[in-house]
């Protein structure tokens, strides 16, 4: 053990790990995932609209369940599409307390990207989580 | 029987008499009273009416209940407040003197309508030009109407029985004066005195200079008829409306005698007392004014509204008239309903060479004045939109450069005119910093709030981040540059975050605009996906573009961008630029690629050095070598004698005896460097192997 703190690459190594952690740690402090969001791409790409339903405010999930139950839920948000990807802003509140994000979905068939839509999405804050707004 | 009959016709005789004698004075030869009339006309349409009612004294003393005073007490209370009255039994007769007097046309008619109850037609014309002249006078109600209120009193109280009330009143005659000569007209008055010279046409032409002066000319053409008619009188009548400093003359065209008064270089005031004089009215209105604000600053336009009175003119049938515009070489006329919007451009005059008729018509007398509206525009045409778009260091704002490269150069005046109505449109103040170069004057507005700048996050320089500011503005910089292939294009830059871009938009375009950059969240990927979108529109600064008028864009991405995805088919990837153009009037672009993370590669290569080094520790330490070691003694005990000699740097294993001595290192701890066999000292850093001392037992 008395070697080891001789030997430079010791420090070398060390240095680099703590780097390499203030960098991830930094890269994801400064650009935090929204998680609603990141959960609405997976419930996207899985097709799964129990997913999706749970990004809405627990107060509209159970009126969502029973629109998917009656085939009238959100369908179209599990239909025949690609991969799709979510990259979007940080949320922003505006003055009236109204939080926006705008976020661009693209999706990708055979690795390629296809399509790109830019939306304003409103998000709502519900006991410190977020939910999408509206449907 | 026959003497009762007698009798009886006898005693009722005196009652027949009278009855019949009632009669006759009642429904024979006169009325109650007689009214006659007298309608008295100034020339500015002032007058009075004065109606006399004239009574019999016998009439009245047998068929009026009650006295005269019984009336004249019901007169001044009930008299209407149109009408004054009096009463006067001079020559034995009684007479009441009702006047109607009245200070216009207009209040004629109002009063009357008062008396009535309802509006009357009521027409007077008393032209006094060299085109009409006399009176004409119509009306449709009689001074018996007027008077209805006072045959209602009468019989109201009585004073006359309900029976007789058509025979109170019985029209006299009726007279109209005017300027001391009185002509007898029937109850309704309806009076044509009229004596008439027509024109052919007028024409009214208005050359707009580029100076904003105007200049006038009048043409009136006359028919050969009028001038055998009153020639002299007409020539006097024409040469005197000539205003001082215009210019007249007279000529033929085809059997027209054509008089023909001009004036140049007139402001709006001077040619409105030209109309004044020309035209012999003071109804006259001119407006012009610089309505360029409400354009693009690229566009020079003034509007001219004239409103002109054309009665002295008049005859009795309707004049044609034209109005006709010319203007400076590059600029041209509209007619405009509302003087900031150009409608029709008129067409080519066929009667005065680089003229355009935009209106004519035909007037007729009392039916007011012509108006005519005209708008002038020049505009610059934008021949190539150049934009630029760019997201600044640390990703925290944009700058985007858009060039109006217009398809003619405008004169100095104008430049600094373009210049300014941007600048007022961007916001930026007149006291602001000017560059000292004329060629390129360039003003900048720092509008940006230095207080609160939000917290700058030490991200990936390729990242968007969204900071919310108070009274954030971006900051515009607006120029003007004509290089040296001669062409001018003026360019407005805008420095900012996406919402400040987007409000210095819509107050500098006239819409706000879209601005969108985001990445893939995963901070670990060497290549991140991006998408970026902008949408922008440039309002009535591209209201007047060539026909070959295209948006060069550009935006620049990240470093080793790569594109997977564009809306915009044509859309090219040149290193890390991106450009496309559009043949529209707005940008609207989705772009989707890839590109290298920077704090993605930092990461991993801050691993893959740690690796190594631990790797490399790892090997001074001689872990690997012990790991090796154990696994190679495992192996060949028990050591046979006559086996091979050790390797290198290896003490060789004594078999069978016991205790074993302590195996020597195969590398220089210091150093590393492999060890000579039954070396003591290392032969590259000279380090003592302490191993070789003990087993030496020295």
């Amino acid at each position: 053990m008395k070697k080891i703190w001789k030997q430079p690459f010791f420090y070398i190594a060390c240095i680099s790990f703590l780097l390499a952690i203030c960098v991830g740690v930094v890269s994801s402090v400064s650009q935090p995932k929204v998680s609603v969001l990141e959960k609405w791409e997976k419930g996207v790409n899985k097709g799964s609209q129990k997913i999706l339903i749970s990004c809405f405010p627990p107060e509209q999930q159970a009126l969502l369940t029973g629109m998917a139950a009656l085939g009238a839920g959100l369908e179209d948000m599990t239909g025949d599409m690609g991969k799709v990807t979510l990259i979007y802003s940080q949320p922003v509140e505006d003055e009236d307390g109204n939080m926006t994000v705008v976020v661009a979905a693209l999706e990708y068939r055979d690795g390629q990207c296809v399509d790109l839509d830019v939306e304003h999405m409103e998000l709502t804050e519900v006991n410190g989580k977020l939910y999408l707004s509206d449907f | 029987m026959k003497k009762d009959t007698v009798s009886r016709l006898q005693n009722r005789l005196p009652v027949f008499l009278a009855a019949v004698f009632l009669m006759l004075v009642l429904a024979g030869c006169s009325a109650g009273s007689s009214v006659d009339t007298t309608l008295v006309l100034n020339s500015d349409l002032s007058g009075v009416r004065q109606m006399t009612v004239t009574i019999d004294q016998k009439v009245f003393e047998q068929n009026f209940n009650g006295t005269v005073e019984n009336i004249n007490a019901l007169l001044e209370t009930q008299c209407p407040p149109e009408l004054t009255w009096s009463y006067s039994d001079a020559d034995g007769n009684m007479r009441y003197c009702v006047s109607l007097e009245f200070s216009s046309l207009d209040d004629y008619r109002a009063k009357v309508a008062a008396i009535l109850g309802s509006d009357p037609q009521i027409n007077i014309s008393v032209p006094d030009s060299i085109w009409a002249s006399g009176i004409s006078v119509e009306e449709s109600f009689t001074s018996l109407d007027l008077l209805n209120w006072m045959k209602d009193l009468l019989v109201n109280n009585q004073f006359v029985d309900a029976s007789n009330a058509g025979y109170i009143f019985n029209a006299g005659s009726t007279d109209v004066t005017y300027q001391d000569q009185s002509y007898t007209t029937g109850n309704y008055i309806n009076l044509n005195q009229m004596s008439y010279v027509s024109l052919d046409a007028i024409h009214i032409l208005t050359q707009i200079n580029e100076d904003g002066s105007y200049n006038r000319k009048v043409v009136v053409r006359i028919p050969g008829a009028s001038m055998n008619q009153k020639s002299e009188e007409i020539q006097a009548y024409l040469n005197g409306v000539v205003p001082a400093g215009a210019k007249a003359e007279w000529g033929e065209d085809g059997g027209l005698t054509v008089f023909t008064v001009s004036a140049e270089n007139l402001t709006a005031q001077q040619l409105a007392e030209f109309d004044r004089a020309v035209f012999d009215t003071e109804d006259v209105t001119v407006n012009g004014a610089d309505v360029s604000e409400s354009y693009s600053p690229f566009t020079f336009a003034n509007s001219l509204s004239e409103s002109i009175n054309l009665d002295g003119y008049l005859s009795d049938r309707a004049l044609p008239y034209s109005y006709q515009v010319k203007t400076a070489d590059s600029y041209t006329a509209y007619w405009s309903d509302d003087g900031v919007n150009g409608g029709n451009a008129g067409y080519d005059s066929q009667d005065f060479s680089g003229y355009k008729v935009l209106r004519e018509g035909t007037q007729s007398r009392n039916n007011g004045p012509v108006t005519f509206s005209v708008l002038v525009q020049k505009a610059y045409g934008v021949r190539e939109l150049k934009v630029e778009t760019e997201r600044t260091a640390f990703g925290s704002g944009w700058k985007r450069t858009s060039s109006f490269v217009l398809d003619a150069v405008p004169s100095e005046e104008e430049q600094a005119a373009i210049l300014e109505r941007m600048q007022a449109r961007a916001g930026i103040e007149e006291d602001q910093e000017t560059g000292e170069d004329s060629s390129e004057p360039e003003t900048d507005s720092d509008e940006t709030n230095s207080g609160e700048t939000g917290s700058e996050d030490v991200s990936d320089p390729g990242e968007e981040t969204e900071t919310k500011e108070e009274s954030d503005h971006a900051k515009v910089t607006v120029s003007g540059e004509t290089d040296k292939d001669g062409v001018y294009s003026l360019t407005v830059v805008q420095k900012g975050k996406a919402e400040e871009l987007s409000q210095s938009s819509e107050t500098i375009f006239g819409s706000a605009d879209q601005i969108f950059y985001g990445v893939d969240r995963g901070f670990a990927k060497v290549k991140r996906a991006d998408a970026f979108s902008e949408k922008v529109r440039f309002g009535n600064l591209l209201s007047n573009t060539t026909d070959d008028f295209k948006i060069s864009y550009t935006a620049k991405m990240g470093l080793f961008s790569q594109m997977s995805y564009c809306s915009v088919d044509s859309a090219q990837m040149d290193g890390n630029k991106l450009s496309a153009v559009f043949y529209g009037k707005e940008i609207d672009i989705d772009y989707a690629g890839t590109k290298l993370n920077l704090w993605g590669l930092l990461f991993w290569i801050l691993i893959v050095v740690g690796i190594v080094s631990v790797v490399i520790l790892l090997v001074k330490l001689q872990v690997f070598g012990k790991m090796f070691k154990k696994a190679g003694g495992a192996k060949a005990a028990p050591a046979a004698p006559g086996t091979a000699p050790a390797a290198p740097g290896t003490v060789p294993e004594a078999s069978g005896t016991a205790p074993a001595a302590p195996k020597a290192a195969m590398f220089c701890e210091k150093c590393g460097t492999p060890r000579v066999a039954g070396s003591r000292f290392c032969e590259k850093c000279g380090a003592k192997f302490e191993d070789a001392v003990s087993q030496d037992g020295q």
